[in-house]
């Protein structure tokens, strides 16, 4: 049977692609490659850039300049200067790198839309590991943060979080996301971002005891009633469901090097009011059982060789804990060792459903310290939470990586940039015959 | 005969006082305004009325930061007339009527709009309003003596880029750099809006 299995595989990979519209399949050697500069960004939130802080660029930035009429070609000079140490970065990493040149790619037929990436990791290694729970003899523990968390920076915990690679997109209904991207999305008091609220504001606050939400995540300006876009300041669930229904939302997908890879997904969330989830159910979800505090699965140890991992497990091997693949029921009568760790999520491509599900076809491979990941996306998705990439349409993208272990703010992103699908843009998709 | 001489001796006289008020004149007519600048018009005549430590960097507590007169010499501070007093006969003349406070007996032009919204706005941002709106007035007259456009040597990518929309866009120089020498203050929401332009 093995061998049968053996030999279908090998003929599927000599024959071509499992399916017409494998991303993989796409001969990338014909698509134009397109450098983007990631670059620190920092704690440059959408309240700064309209601050006086922000010399002779607030009032620009509250018109509605494009970040590039004055930063143009300036993505090296401004993430060496944050990198290290600046007003806008009280958290600096040591041995980061401000800068991360991105290769890209991106082409079309009449069904999908194929995105490629290209990036060098600043580490030696694939960052596949994500946070576990830690068996400390008593008690399962979280284990592993990313590294702006401060038990990392005082070495309390090591850094460990998954890289991944994102894409913001919009079709022209969000306002400024054009000319300033993604920065319309990242405000004060987010996770990492000055003026933190407690969790109990947060959680008295109307708009967030409505989302049932205890931290604030990315939102759109319009959702608030201030011009300053306060987190605190949201308007009803009505006028909201307004403006999601006018298109005023940015589509959020993340490929994910734990949490979505390993299935060969990415994720399907909505930039609104908060970084909601598209409906349905992304390829992730909490391994916790909150009533008995212990995970809800382990390693299956018929087919992973060990029911738990150790420490020197991690980054010498897949670690991501697949419910239909690797997983069995948490046993908590096994014995368990202190030292014993399980990853803090489970992921499943088949319990993933719905419009989050959507970005089922990308996968990513780690080689001599570059990540390649291919992508594939339907073409006129009708999903209420998805922005339908159409053949002739022009959109604004912006881009963003969590290299070397971290996650909110830590990424590297890009300045805003057009694509067209058969359409003038600053980038323009092949078409494929 | 006498008298014949007398009226000669008046008319030269009265000549000769002709022509020392046409020198006189001609010497005022050139020197009126360079000395008005140079000699007359120092930070102190300014400082007499406007607060010191609001508008010289070297008073106590001082909220204006030092803007270099020479380029390269962080010691050199411009003086207050470089950056507020445009050139033009009608400029200087008008530093002696603001120096005897003629400016100040009919009021200022009051921000009606935003008194009617009920906003009241303190003197001194009241007052930044509206030398930031004479420099955008004049399109920073008082910049260019200076910095002279095309001589400008960019450091950065972002000035070469920020210059290149600026020209563009026809904005001029206080659009962009305010809140350098005094004390911050915002600026307004409804400054520096060309005819027929609406605020955004």
């Amino acid at each position: 049977m093995k061998k049968a299995l053996a030999i279908l595989g090998v003929t599927a990979l000599m024959t071509g692609p499992a399916f017409a519209a494998d991303p993989a399949s796409v001969d990338w050697s014909k698509v134009p490659v397109k450098s983007i500069k990631l670059f620190w960004p920092g704690q440059s939130t959408y309240q700064w850039l309209r601050s006086p802080e922000h010399k002779r660029a607030d009032r620009q930035t509250k018109e509605g300049q494009a970040c590039v009429a004055c930063h143009l070609n300036e993505e090296a000079e401004i993430g060496k200067k944050l990198i290290g140490g600046h007003d806008l970065e009280p958290m600096p990493i040591e041995g980061k790198n401000g800068l991360i040149d991105l290769k890209f790619q991106v082409a079309y037929d009449s069904q999908d839309a194929y995105f490629r990436f290209q990036w060098k990791t600043l580490n030696n290694y694939a960052g596949t590991a994500h946070p576990y729970y830690r068996f400390d003899g008593k008690k399962w523990k979280a284990f592993g943060y990313p590294k702006l968390d401060a038990v990392v920076q005082d070495g309390d915990q090591p850094g460990i979080y998954e890289d991944r690679m994102s894409m913001m997109i919009d079709d022209g209904k969000v306002a400024d996301f054009k000319g300033q991207g993604c920065w319309v999305t990242c405000h004060d008091g987010e996770r990492d971002s000055p003026d933190l609220p407690t969790k109990a504001e947060v959680k008295a606050n109307a708009l967030f005891k409505h989302l049932k939400k205890k931290d604030v995540r990315k939102y759109l300006p319009s959702t608030r009633t201030d011009e300053n876009a306060s987190w605190d300041k949201g308007k009803t669930p009505e006028e909201i469901a307004k403006i999601k229904a006018a298109g005023g939302f940015l589509d959020l997908m993340q490929w994910r090097g734990h949490r979505s890879n390993p299935v060969g997904m990415s994720d399907d969330f909505y930039v609104l009011e908060y970084r909601n989830s598209d409906a349905g159910k992304n390829p992730f979800g909490s391994n916790s059982n909150k009533k008995t505090h212990t995970p809800k699965y382990m390693f299956d140890e018929k087919k992973v060789g060990k029911k738990a991992l150790r420490i020197e497990d991690i980054r010498k091997m897949e670690t991501t804990l697949i419910r239909e693949t690797n997983a069995v029921p948490f046993d908590p009568k096994a014995d368990w060792k202190e030292g014993d760790l399980i990853p803090k999520y489970v992921v499943s491509r088949k319990d993933s459903k719905g419009s989050a599900a959507d970005n089922n076809r990308s996968k990513g491979v780690w080689k001599d310290g570059m990540w390649t990941v291919v992508w594939a996306r339907k073409l006129g998705l009708t999903n209420p939470d998805d922005k339908a990439l159409k053949a002739g349409g022009v959109y604004s993208f912006g881009f963003a990586t969590h290299d070397d272990n971290i996650t909110t703010r830590g990424h590297h992103v890009s300045f805003p940039y057009t694509i067209g699908f058969g359409a003038k843009a600053d980038i323009e998709a092949t078409k494929l015959n | 005969m006498e008298i014949f001489f007398r009226l000669m001796d008046y008319r030269r006289v009265v000549n000769v006082i002709l022509a020392i008020a046409a020198a006189l004149l001609i010497v005022w007519i050139f020197a009126y305004e360079p000395v008005t600048r140079n000699v007359l018009a120092q930070d102190g005549v300014c400082t007499y009325c406007h607060l010191e430590w609001e508008y010289t960097p070297h008073a106590k507590r001082a909220a204006t930061r030092p803007h270099q007169q020479v380029a390269g010499d962080k010691q050199s501070q411009a003086t207050c007339v470089q950056c507020h007093l445009p050139e033009g006969w009608w400029n200087t003349t008008y530093a002696y009527l603001h120096g005897l406070s003629f400016t100040d007996l009919f009021g200022h032009f009051r921000d009606y709009d935003a008194e009617s919204a009920g906003k009241w706005i303190p003197p001194r941002a009241a007052m930044a309003y509206r030398v930031r709106d004479r420099m955008f007035e004049t399109d920073g007259a008082v910049c260019r003596t200076c910095h002279i456009e095309d001589q400008i040597k960019f450091t950065r990518d972002r000035g070469v880029n920020a210059h290149k929309l600026a020209l563009k866009e026809q904005k001029t120089c206080i659009e962009c750099h305010n809140n350098l020498v005094h004390r911050q203050i915002d600026v307004r929401k409804t400054a520096f809006q060309k005819p027929g332009e609406v605020a955004k």
